[in-house]
């Protein structure tokens, strides 16, 4: 990994880490695997900066997958199969899925609270409202990185906004569920 | 000019701000990546070896079975063959059992063979 290389991802890597931790529907655990997995894709050259988008546009786009290729094994581990095949070969211990308690402690109230409001949208406008107002990213940005359109983001983006304060409304004001 | 999405802007800057704070070191991250070898590659290395234990068990199974040598040319000959039995019964005549000591035996207990 090269010194400017290295150095943009330095620049990123808080960021990098809410956007994994995102794709990780807050799993602090697995949202590490899925970064250092990406800092390995760039290390071994299966993946480069092509330049037709920002590098913080490429890079998330690379952990976006990274994070979904991670959930697929996820998925394969917890089938049948994976199950057996890992009760037959231990694996290397990947420790515990929830990040430990001290960790949960410091993951204060509002990150939760957050996390937990953007978890009752559907995934495309819980993506594409992270990547405007928590990484401040354009909607032509969050519309490359989400592999879809101008269009179909911007519809997500303004469902997800109303639906969203709608969700705000209600923990705001518990009455309202009486 | 209000902001009409300030109010999410600012929940979104607070969860930022909460998790910033909980990010883990880019360098230790970075050597991870760069210098340990990920479950992946373990799993790999373990699949690595299954196949070729599980390669080295086929061929072992495939190699055709050497036929063992039946009981007749595998044991030494103690006996001459059965259509031999009958000259090799006449050959025994009273001449050939005779022995060297019979003259010390007293003369009613020497044997003929008939």
């Amino acid at each position: 990994m090269n010194n400017d290389l290295a150095a943009n991802l330095d620049l990123l890597h808080a960021d990098a880490f809410g956007w994994a931790l995102h794709c990780c529907q807050g799993d602090y655990s697995r949202a590490e695997d899925v970064l250092q997995d990406a800092y390995l894709k760039l290390a071994c050259g299966r993946a480069s900066h092509d330049g037709h988008s920002t590098f913080k546009t490429w890079w998330f786009g690379v952990i976006r997958f990274t994070a979904q290729e991670e959930f697929r094994r996820l998925r394969y581990r917890e089938s049948l199969v994976g199950r057996l095949l890992q009760h037959i070969l231990p694996t290397q211990d990947e420790g515990d899925p929830r990040p430990s308690p001290s960790r949960q402690i410091e993951l204060n109230e509002q990150s939760q609270h957050v996390r937990q409001l953007l978890a009752q949208l559907p995934a495309r406008q819980a993506e594409v409202l992270h990547l405007v107002f928590y990484q401040d990213l354009t909607l032509a940005h969050a519309a490359t990185i989400m592999g879809v359109t101008i269009g179909s983001a911007r519809q997500h983006y303004e469902r997800g906004k109303a639906r969203l304060r709608l969700l705000m409304q209600d923990t705001t004001h518990p009455l309202n569920h009486e | 000019m209000n902001d009409p999405d300030q109010d999410l802007r600012d929940l979104f800057a607070r969860q930022r701000e909460a998790e910033h704070a909980l990010v883990p070191a880019f360098r230790s991250l970075q050597r991870r990546a760069t210098h340990e070898p990920s479950a992946r590659a373990y799993a790999w290395r373990w699949a690595l070896a299954c196949g070729a234990a599980t390669a080295v068990a086929l061929l072992f199974m495939i190699q055709p079975a050497q036929t063992a040598p039946s009981l007749t040319q595998a044991l030494p000959v103690f006996l001459p063959p059965a259509e031999a039995a009958s000259t090799w019964l006449a050959g025994l005549s009273s001449s050939a059992t005779d022995t060297p000591s019979d003259f010390l035996l007293p003369h009613h207990l020497q044997l003929t063979v008939l």
